[in-house]
């Protein structure tokens, strides 16, 4: 970015009054690219330097969940990514731990990421230390069948059965998994990117009373 | 007229019929939606067996939207007047949420004095939240004179706030960057002499025609104690988690508008049982009223409104809440790098509170199931977005 504007520095600007090959005024060089503003870092970018406690947990999460990675984000949320087969095992660990006790689920949620299938995050946060921690996985889109969490925080109960009406997810190990925001024999996921409306159109016919009589 | 061919079954879901147990003396009774204190659209489907309950199935889903559809082909601004819509009895506490969880991604400044301004309106409209909380309740319990009274209290706060905003109840004032337009110097006065006539004349009228009444403590007391062990493994929030006494208000721990300089008490119960609930949302009107006082007095001259970019491209993700009235509103924003979001979640916190109705009203009496319908305090424009 730096040699780009030095290039257009370069260019001098030509002498007053004198003209081109077919008799234009020369001008000096405009910029034709205003140069980009630095990309500022996102809320949900990796911090490499973690404060204190978030660096501790960090440690304490490796050394108790091999194999799963982890990181610290810029607004001080830590952020865990596995599969599905490792969730429970997860989920189990973060609120056990008598250090972490991760024991307050704030949100479950599905987002639909197309060929990459759904993503479910939850958010949770440990009360006594104010830790706050984000569990992400992702679930194919043929399949997208992901364990509950409702035997590890029953607060997960109504997250999971909204995110399986409007996206389609199945939570083995759900206690009563059905639709609750739509009727019970809904045919779809709406919040899915693909989902299309094939509900037959209703064709109402207003008239006004004189044309009835008639 | 043309005849309309059913919708095919889906093949996943079976279409159960409800079973009818004839040998007990179990009756299967169906309260609601249409039901005046259910406090809106909500339909309990409770199994009781004389009068006491069973067990009990609450149906939602009478007012979905679908807010977070729209909003993946609304642009930010565009989707502000729909956050209102959520909670509409708290609906500057939604507007801000959402302003925040946009405003920490585009990395926007909010100009000083629309922060008093944003926890003046916050506050005031916690008040009017719980004057709702307080008089429908009461009514429930069969008290129709609070139910005067809350309206009589909020008219007074709604008449300010459509002073500065246009609407009495869905304002669309807090937006992303600031709040819509500056206030005068006479709506500050006005506002502070609302907050001391409420301190000192109208919550003292409120405390003595019901919280020391014999029959409302014998209808509250003691009904539906929500364990602290149960409330945060439930994900409860609010006055519902500070009344079985866990100390948490997100005023104080993720503190937001810079609400960490006023000086403020959280209330909080012992028991967890429905007067608990009723008595920290009271004493937490109390604290408003302390906040909105402080902020009037500091408050500073400038702009209401930040400068807003010129094409918006929101990248990144994040979770933003606040503490409204009801609990813990949170906003999960995803955004792809365009003016529109890719995925926006409204974690409503009645939603949350909807769960625990069967797990605190076992084997309580029918009227008691109002009473602590009414201590959660669910609005429906969030359950069902």
């Amino acid at each position: 970015m730096a040699d780009e504007e030095k290039e257009l520095q370069s260019q001098e600007a030509p002498a007053e009054g004198s003209r081109g090959e077919h008799g234009e005024k020369q001008r000096p060089a405009r910029r034709t690219r205003t140069p980009k503003k630095e990309e500022a870092p996102g809320p949900h970018d990796t911090l490499e330097d973690l404060p204190g406690e978030l660096a501790r947990a960090v440690e304490r999460i490796r050394a108790g969940l091999p194999g799963v990675e982890v990181r610290g984000r810029r607004d001080h949320w830590l952020e865990i990514r596995t599969e599905p087969s490792r969730w429970v095992e997860v989920a189990t660990f973060l609120r056990d731990d008598p250090e972490l006790r991760f024991d307050y689920l704030a949100l479950l949620t599905g987002i639909d990421r197309l060929d990459d299938g759904f993503e479910v995050v939850v958010h949770l946060n440990a009360l006594t230390s104010n830790l706050r921690l984000i569990l992400r996985t992702q679930v194919p889109r043929e399949e997208p069948v992901c364990p509950t969490l409702t035997g590890v925080w029953p607060g997960a109960n109504w997250h999971e059965r909204e995110a399986y009406d409007l996206l389609g997810i199945r939570f083995e190990g759900h206690p009563d998994l059905r639709r609750i925001l739509l009727k019970e024999d809904w045919v779809g996921h709406p919040l899915r990117k693909d989902y299309i409306d094939r509900r037959p159109p209703r064709k109402i016919q207003v008239k006004a009373d004189w044309e009835r009589r008639a | 007229m043309a005849t309309t061919s059913p919708p095919a079954q889906a093949p996943d879901v079976r279409v159960v019929p409800d079973e009818q147990d004839r040998s007990s003396s179990h009756l299967y009774v169906s309260m609601g939606p249409q039901h005046p204190s259910t406090h809106g659209v909500l339909r309990l489907k409770a199994r009781i067996d004389g009068e006491r309950i069973v067990d009990v199935d609450p149906d939602i889903g009478y007012l979905h939207r679908c807010f977070e559809k729209h909003s993946e082909q609304l642009t930010y601004p565009q989707i502000v007047p729909y956050t209102d819509r959520c909670d509409y009895l708290a609906a500057i506490n939604n507007e801000l949420t959402f302003a925040l969880a946009v405003e920490k991604l585009l990395g926007l400044e909010v100009p000083p004095r629309a922060q008093y301004l944003r926890v003046i309106t916050m506050e005031l409209q916690r008040i009017a939240s719980h004057l709702i909380a307080f008089g429908t309740f009461a009514m429930d319990l069969g008290a129709t004179t609070a139910f005067l009274y809350c309206w009589r209290e909020r008219e007074s706060i709604i008449n300010l706030l459509e002073e500065i905003s246009g609407a009495r109840m869905l304002f669309h004032y807090v937006r992303i960057g600031g709040v819509r337009n500056d206030v005068t110097d006479d709506w500050l006065r006005r506002v502070r002499a609302f907050v001391d006539d409420f301190i000192s004349d109208k919550l003292p009228q409120y405390h003595r025609l019901i919280t020391g009444n014999r029959l409302f403590v014998r209808r509250t007391k003691g009904i539906a104690v929500l364990t602290p062990e149960d409330a945060i493994a439930w994900g409860a929030a609010g006055p519902v988690l500070r009344g079985s006494g866990v100390a948490r208000d997100l005023r104080k721990v993720e503190p937001y508008c810079g609400i960490e300089k006023y000086d403020f008490n959280v209330p909080v119960g012992e028991n967890g049982d429905v007067f608990d609930r009723y008595m920290v949302r009271m004493l937490e009107m109390e604290e408003s009223a302390k906040i909105i006082k402080q902020a009037l007095e500091g408050i500073e001259a400038g702009d209401v409104m930040a400068t807003l970019p010129r094409r918006w491209k929101v990248e990144g993700e994040t979770y933003v809440r606040t503490e409204g009235p009801k609990g813990e509103v949170g906003c999960y924003l995803v955004g792809d790098g365009s003016d529109k979001p890719y995925r926006l979640h409204w974690r409503a916190p009645s939603f949350v509170h909807l769960q625990l109705i069967p797990v605190i009203s076992k084997g309580l009496l029918i009227a008691d199931l109002v009473a602590v319908i009414g201590s959660l305090d669910p609005v429906f424009g969030e359950v069902d977005r």
